[in-house]
């Protein structure tokens, strides 16, 4: 049975597409200010990298609530669903997830069936998700990558002390006057983020294997540091942008679905 | 007795200098990187309106996010006591002030003489400062002084910003234009959303008339009508909102050189 699951992230949107649970493909295209019409074409170019066509799909989850309109008999599921099951995919013994993104960060809890147990989660400020280190990278004038590489080169610490983006790029910027070095300035930031995602954490129960998903999974310096943080070991799966969609072309049946929306 | 106040803040800098009854000049210019510097050029600008020289000022207060920049100033004052002198000075029966400056804001209770009584201070979050105004002025090309007037030239009143962050609201603005939201209706929801933010501050420290607002903010009529309606006050702004935390400064100097001069002669 061929199955799509479609992730609607603030910044890009993914899709994968999954033969009874193994992955055939899938695509991973900028959100941008239309989200439709973003969603038609990562759901089209995954097809494309799947050599499957629309017709043979049998079910759609999609973790967003915006009518879209595939063709195929398409199912809202949370993304915290989505994340859970994709998480338990990807490495059966997961039971905690960290999954930080470009907006929203969130912890989760899980059983063996990949089914959520308790979630904590952070979307009312960048402080703390991939939109920080995107807009201090740039400050930098940095791409992301370096921006990440160059971090994991710091040999001395600088506290950033704003918890807001907004304040913390003046921060930045007196800290490049008094010429301190870029690879400290990114690793601080860095830091920062890390911190976040301890706070966060605590909300839920760490329970092994944790793995860490979403954009930010994959800053290395990040994983490490959490990991440090909570004396825990912390995976990444191999490709941890895509693990919620493929949450959501695992097909539980709806009875499920019906239970988490609200 | 001339004495004098220099309030450096994180965005702008002012100097008033005063007499024993009036204010004789003042002063108002961005601030740059380095704070001493500002703060000498910042007291020059001042004393060259008022045609006087640096020895003819008797007594300096240093205020402000940068106060202890200021070399020059015999002492240093917290803004939140600056501001509610100041605003004291123009309005003796102020008993809620509003400072709302570049990168925090504060509600201020004070008494009949100008001492503060109780404060709430937002300095965490970029959202509700005037700080947000300049992301959303630098995001759109639009002149920051434009912001408030263009947000009233609306038809219809815009979707309100689910977003709290700055960072966030930015991208949410932008998606409003892209999807046909006009230019000031975007800008209308802004202030809307800053004007929230702001009214919530006041709440908690409660509202007495008479309302002042002062800072950089009070010079934007879409964010001070807004926060009006939702107070359902009227908000007094002076001629000149940015240099009440400088006169309160400069007020509180002339105080402690009165006090000098008594306890010298006594």
């Amino acid at each position: 049975m061929l199955t799509a699951g479609i992730n609607v992230g603030a910044e890009n949107v993914e899709t994968a597409i999954l033969d009874c649970e193994k992955l055939l493909g899938h695509s991973i295209v900028r959100a941008g200010w239309d989200t439709i019409s973003a969603v038609q074409k990562s759901f089209n170019e995954a097809l494309l990298a799947s050599d499957i066509l629309k017709d043979d799909i049998t079910s759609v989850g999609i973790s967003s609530t915006e009518s879209v309109q595939l063709g195929i008999p398409t199912v809202f599921i949370n993304d915290l669903v989505c994340s859970a099951r994709g998480s338990v995919w990807s490495v059966p013994t997961t039971r905690t997830v960290v999954d930080i993104g470009a907006e929203n960060s969130s912890v989760l809890n899980c059983d063996s069936t990949g089914g959520l147990l308790g979630y904590a989660r952070s979307s009312r400020c960048a402080a703390g998700a991939g939109a920080f280190l995107e807009e201090m990278a740039s400050l930098l004038e940095l791409e992301i990558e370096d921006f990440v590489n160059l971090s994991l080169l710091s040999k001395k610490q600088v506290p950033i002390s704003s918890n807001c983006v907004v304040f913390a790029e003046s921060e930045v910027v007196s800290f490049l006057n008094e010429g301190i070095n870029k690879e400290d300035i990114a690793q601080a930031i860095s830091e920062s983020v890390t911190s976040k995602a301890a706070s966060l954490i605590q909300g839920i129960n760490i329970e092994k294997d944790i793995i860490f998903i979403g954009g930010v999974a994959k800053h290395t310096g990040i994983v490490d540091s959490l990991g440090k943080k909570m004396g825990q070991n912390i995976m990444v799966p191999e490709n941890p942008c895509i693990v919620t969609a493929v949450g959501g072309g695992i097909d539980r049946g709806t009875e499920l679905e019906r239970d988490i929306i609200h | 007795m001339i004495t004098a106040g220099i309030d450096i803040g994180s965005l702008s800098a002012q100097a008033v200098i005063v007499g024993d009854t009036d204010i004789l000049s003042y002063s108002n210019i961005i601030a740059g990187v380095d704070r001493i510097e500002t703060a000498d050029k910042v007291f020059l600008l001042a004393l060259k309106s008022a045609e006087l020289k640096r020895e003819d000022v008797e007594y300096i207060v240093g205020t402000g996010y940068g106060r202890y920049s200021v070399p020059f100033a015999a002492k240093s004052v917290t803004e939140i006591t600056c501001h509610a002198r100041g605003a004291n000075y123009f309005l003796p029966n102020v008993r809620t002030v509003l400072d709302m400056g570049g990168q925090d804001c504060k509600a201020i209770r004070c008494d009949e003489r100008g001492t503060v009584k109780a404060f709430v201070m937002n300095d965490k979050c970029a959202a509700g400062t005037g700080r947000s105004m300049e992301v959303i002025s630098k995001l759109l090309n639009i002149p920051l002084e434009d912001i408030g007037p263009l947000s009233l030239k609306i038809e219809e009143n815009p979707p309100q910003l689910s977003n709290v962050c700055v960072v966030f609201a930015k991208s949410e603005a932008l998606q409003l234009i892209r999807s046909g939201v006009s230019r000031n209706e975007v800008l209308a929801a802004y202030c809307d959303a800053l004007a929230r933010r702001i009214v919530l501050l006041i709440k908690k420290t409660g509202m007495e008339e008479e309302f002042m607002i002062s800072g950089g903010i009070g010079k934007n009529v879409g964010v001070v009508k807004r926060i009006e309606e939702n107070l359902n006050t009227k908000a007094n702004i002076c001629f000149e909102p940015q240099i009440v935390g400088a006169l309160g400064a400069a007020l509180i100097a002339r105080d402690l050189l009165k006090k000098n001069l008594s306890r010298d002669s006594g």
